[in-house]
Order: structure tokens, then sequence, then C-alpha cells
């Protein structure tokens, strides 16, 4: 082993000086390693995390970005969409012309790590990271984006399926139903239709009646837990994919063409 | 002579982070220490008791921003297995590939932190300059130069890039040159041995007693490493030999926890060459993650610092009940007043540089 022996002149001098003098002369008369920032700018890799972006028209408005962002940086603030863009909006455009006001993402890049969860989690596929990095403002109110200044537009829209990254759909618990499709109003990819109950309800009054309860139609279920949190009875909550697909609620096949 | 307390940090140029090393010094011998930690405590465990498990891993990044993959694996791992997940194949063999690629930036980041305790500024510019390949490698997959985000719980966030293998090989084959440089440098500079020959010394057994793990216990000459012993990901497919080196016969000094860590460097390069060769196609994320875990679980992992712990309790909610951290170089730092009593105060740096001190985990 070199460590064992007692240094040579070769070891304290030669061999140093060598590697030093190599160094020099690749650092003197070679590419120079260092970038001249303003002028010239390093390649980010495609895979690079910069500033979000957001395909206008493949946005629904799930709130999904902000629901898994850790910083909680994200916030869902009401946008004035024009009717043009109603007519645009991919799937969410229900949601858009139901409503008079549609949610779109704004986010506070003070408070941003980057850390791309948005981005991974995004069922659309409308959230995006672009190689943009240069955020710097003189102010804190400067670093707060509102969607429409991160809009992107697109000319052929990727028809992508809805995928349920969260990996939890809503069960319901028809018990305390009381019918009032709020989550029909409120689901973002129109998944939940109501039909009747399974059976009929005592009302306090001790008149009988069925009661109209939702039921979801889990292929395009994103898992944004919205329903959940407009019901008003509490008579929602989410389940594991694999569990709320077995539980017995949900209409088969038949009931769902008829 | 009359004794005195003398406080080192926690704005001192021996700290790499923030602590303070109040040593007892009679003259300029050392006789008592007491390292104080607390100045960088930002509550990471609590903090991760409220975020959900897979939120997680952008804390896990910020434990040590030397070595984030090692740490947010540390967590995936605990985590699959609190959640019974299956991990596949290809997917352990991209993380097997990461955290090594890891594990050289890492030891990089520490011999380049080290060379400025001794007095050799150039020895930082150096090693600096190759941790540099190893950033831009690990940048190309994940999107980032340090909080990769990368490693999820059930697998990895991506595949590795186009032409991955084709750079990694040409930047191994540079490293390998590069290696040969700092032999000639640093192993047999006079100035370089006479800082770090025979200072700082403790045996195997007190390393054992003073739970001191990782590269400083391998530098007593203790054949011990986690990724043998307690095998995780593919680590027992890969042909690989632990690394050690005593100064004498079961004592370490500076230098040779200097030397253990190139050796590990060695190695990581032929551990991430024999992935390449053995990676199969496949998937790279688990079919089914679940959200929700209900129990409890514990493993430990080989950091670059020592053998990371973690430990995480769920009650069937989407968020950790209780998660604890264990570092290695708490348990490190503990034992320096029995490292550093007997030698003079000029060697502080020096001997706590070797044992490569990262405070954003010890602290937590």
């Amino acid at each position: 082993m070199s460590n064992e022996r007692e240094p040579g002149l070769m070891d304290i001098f030669v061999n140093p000086m060598k590697v030093t003098l190599k160094q020099f002369f690749k650092s003197t008369f070679g590419k120079p390693t260092t970038v001249m920032y303003p002028l010239e700018r390093r390649d980010p890799p495609p895979t690079y995390r910069g500033m979000n972006a957001v395909i206008w028209d493949l946005c629904i408005g799930c709130g999904i970005c902000g629901e898994v962002c850790p910083n909680k940086c994200l916030k869902m603030k009401p946008e004035d969409l024009s009717e043009q863009e109603k007519d645009r909006a991919w799937y969410g455009s229900h949601l858009a012309k139901r409503k008079s006001k549609a949610e779109r993402p704004a986010i506070n890049f003070g408070h941003c790590m980057f850390c791309g969860f948005c981005e991974d989690y995004c069922p659309t596929g409308a959230m995006t990271m672009t190689d943009f990095y240069e955020l710097a403002d003189t102010n804190r109110e400067g670093l707060i984006y509102p969607a429409r200044s991160m809009k992107v537009e697109l000319e052929d829209l990727p028809q992508l399926p809805l995928t349920n990254y969260m990996m939890e759909s809503p069960v319901l618990d028809a018990d305390p139903c009381i019918g009032c499709s709020k989550c029909v109003d409120n689901c973002p990819t129109n998944c939940i239709i109501m039909d009747l109950g399974p059976q009929n309800k005592t009302m306090k009054s001790g008149k009988t009646r069925n009661v109209e309860n939702p039921y979801f139609d889990y292929t395009i279920c994103i898992g944004c837990s919205t329903c959940v949190k407009v019901c008003p009875a509490d008579c929602l909550h989410m389940e594991p994919i694999s569990n709320s697909s077995s539980s017995g609620l949900i209409p088969d096949e038949t009931s769902q063409e008829a | 002579m009359a004794e005195m307390w003398i406080s080192m940090g926690p704005q001192h140029p021996m700290t790499h982070g923030l602590w303070t090393l109040k040593v007892k010094v009679d003259g300029e011998t050392i006789v008592d220490a007491d390292p104080e930690l607390g100045y960088l405590h930002r509550s990471v465990e609590k903090m991760g008791e409220r975020r959900k498990y897979f939120m997680n891993t952008t804390l896990t990044d910020r434990l040590c921003y030397a070595s984030s993959t090692t740490w947010t694996h540390c967590y995936t791992h605990t985590v699959e297995e609190l959640m019974e997940v299956e991990v596949p194949v290809r997917a352990q063999y991209i993380r097997t590939i990461m955290l090594e690629l890891q594990r050289l930036a890492s030891h990089l980041m520490w011999a380049g932190a080290y060379m400025p305790d001794l007095g050799h500024i150039t020895g930082a510019l150096y090693f600096w300059r190759d941790r540099e390949l190893f950033l831009n490698l690990l940048e190309l997959p994940s999107g980032s130069r340090l909080l990769y985000n990368f490693i999820r719980i059930g697998g990895v966030k991506r595949d590795l890039p186009n032409g991955f293998e084709e750079k990694t090989e040409r930047i191994l084959k540079l490293f390998e040159q590069r290696l040969d440089e700092y032999s000639d440098l640093f192993e047999n500079s006079k100035i370089f041995r006479m800082r770090t020959d025979d200072v700082g010394k403790f045996t195997a057994e007190q390393a054992k007693n003073f739970g001191i793990t990782g590269p400083n216990l391998r530098g007593c000459g203790t054949k011990f490493d986690l990724r043998k012993h307690d095998t995780y990901e593919i680590y027992e497919e890969i042909d690989w030999d632990i690394s050690t080196r005593e100064a004498g016969p079961g004592y370490s000094d500076c230098f040779s926890r200097y030397m253990v860590r190139i050796d590990e460097m060695k190695e990581s390069v032929r551990i991430i060459r024999d992935c390449f060769k053995k990676m199969p196609a496949g998937a790279t994320l688990a079919s089914r993650i679940p959200v929700r875990a209900h129990g409890e679980a514990f493993r430990r992992t080989e950091d670059s610092r020592g053998e990371a712990m973690m430990y995480v309790v769920g009650d069937g909610s989407d968020r950790p009940y209780r998660w604890k951290i264990k570092s290695p170089m708490f348990t490190t730092m503990s034992a320096c007043p029995h490292y550093l009593k007997g030698y003079k105060l000029a060697d502080i740096p020096a001997i706590m540089g070797s044992i490569d001190i990262c405070i954003g985990e010890t602290d937590k």
C-alpha cells in the first residue's frame, strides 16, 4: 500500500507538480469551466424543475396540485373565463359553465421549493414545469403568480386519459345521505350521477320516501376528494382504489346502461 | 497551569454547520470537550407528522444536502415496509445507482470541506471540481442539482434518460484518473500526512461502545457495512467488497478515515458499473401504492456517514403518527470528548473534520 512506505522525492515534489501543472495548462488554455451568466446560459436538462406553467385548456380546476403541495404555496383562486375559453376547456368545461367562476391554481413562488409534486400528481397533465428560473423580484407581492400569468396555450391538446394518482376514491355511506347533489355540482370530472337510493327512508315527519344517492364512475374519478369536502351530511369518505371498487354501492354494468 | 473553557462555534470555520464545541484546555492540550447542538433544529419529525406519507420525501431530502438521496431512500424504505409495497426490480437497480452516485458526491463534498480545515484550500477545489461531475449526472434523471426528490414510495420518479449509461461510464473513467491524482496530491504529501497521521485515534472497541458507525468504524479495520450485513435493494447481487483501512492494529486515525472514504469511492464505481451490467427492463414504480398505513416499521440503511435509522408509526390515516430519525453523526459527535482528549487545540479541525459532520441530519 502506498501510504505505508516513506514518501520519497518523487512523491513529495514531482508527482504533485505534474498534477498541478496539468490542471494549470488545462484551466489556462482549455475551455472555461464557468459560464458568463447573463450573456450565456447553461442548458438545463429536459427534466429541469423551474417555474410552473398551466396548459390552460387541460386544467379542470380539481385542486389536487394544492392538495399535494408540501409547502401549501399553491392555492386555488377564482378565475374569470371567457366564453371561448369555456368552450375550449377540455374536460372541466361543464364545471366552468355551471359555476359562475372557475378555479385555477395561483402559486406563491416565494414559498415554492420546486419539488414537482404538483406536476407529478396532476390528473390531466395541465400543470407542467418549465426551464425558466429567473424569478427574482423586488417585493414579495411580485412573487405571487396568478394562474393567468402561467397560462400556456397549446394548438393540439394531448388527449390523455384521466389518471387517479391519489390512489383513493370516494365511497358513500348511504344512511346519512340527504340527496342534496352538491357533490355532483362540484365534481371536476363529472363522474357522479344521482339515482334512486337502495332503500326508502323514513323522514322526521313520518313520511317514507326514496332519497336520491350519488353513484360514482370510478373509471374517470381522479380522487380529488372535492365531493368529500363539500358534503354537508358527512356521508362520503375516501378509500383506497381496490377497496372502493369492491364496495356494494357501485352501479354494475346493467344499471349504468340503464 | 490554569485550565479554561474555549467556545468554538457556532460561528467558527471548524464547525461545518451550526454547532458549538466547548473545549477545556490546559495550555494547548485538550482536557475535556462538550459538544452543543440545537442551533439548526427545524423539528423535521414534527413537520413530517403533519404531511402525507409521500410528501415527506421533500423533507428527508433536506436532512442533509450533501447526501439527500440516501436519506430519502431510508425514509421510503421504511414506509414501504410499513405499507408492504413491492418495489419493481428495475427501480431497485436505479435506486442503487442513484445511491452510489450520491455517496460519491457526498464523500467528495466531505473531502473538499476537509482540506480547508487542514489549511489546504487548493484541495477543496480539486475535490469540488469532481463533485460537479456527479451533480451533473444526478441532475439528468431528477431535474435538480442538490435536492432530487427522485426516490418515491414504491419506486423512482422516472426511468433513467437515454444515454445515461454512456455518460456515466465516461465520467467514471475520468473519475478513476482523478483518483490517481488524489493519491499523488494528498496521500503522499508530507504536509497532509503530518496533520492527519496519529491524530484523533480511537480503537474499534471504543468505536463500538460509542456507537460510531460507517466509514469512521471501517477506518478502525472493522468489516461492518449494512449494505452487506443487513442488506437491502439489490446489494447482495452486486459484486463488491467492504473497504476497510486501519492505522495500526484495531485503531484509526484521521488518515485511515480519509483513506477508507477514498477506497469506498472506488467500490462505489464498481457497484455502479455492475448495476448497469445487470439491470433488467421493466416498470419503475409499483402498480399499487397505498396512501394509508397502520402499524409500525423500522429500517436501517448505510448512509454516507454511517447507520441511518428510521422508525415510522402509522395509525391508519394518511399521515405518520410518529416519525423518528436516528442520525449516525449524532452518536459520533457525542463521543468527541473521548477522542479529542490529549491532543492539541490546533488538532481539533483535523479530528472533527475527519468524522464528516453534517448538522442538518444531526439536529433535524
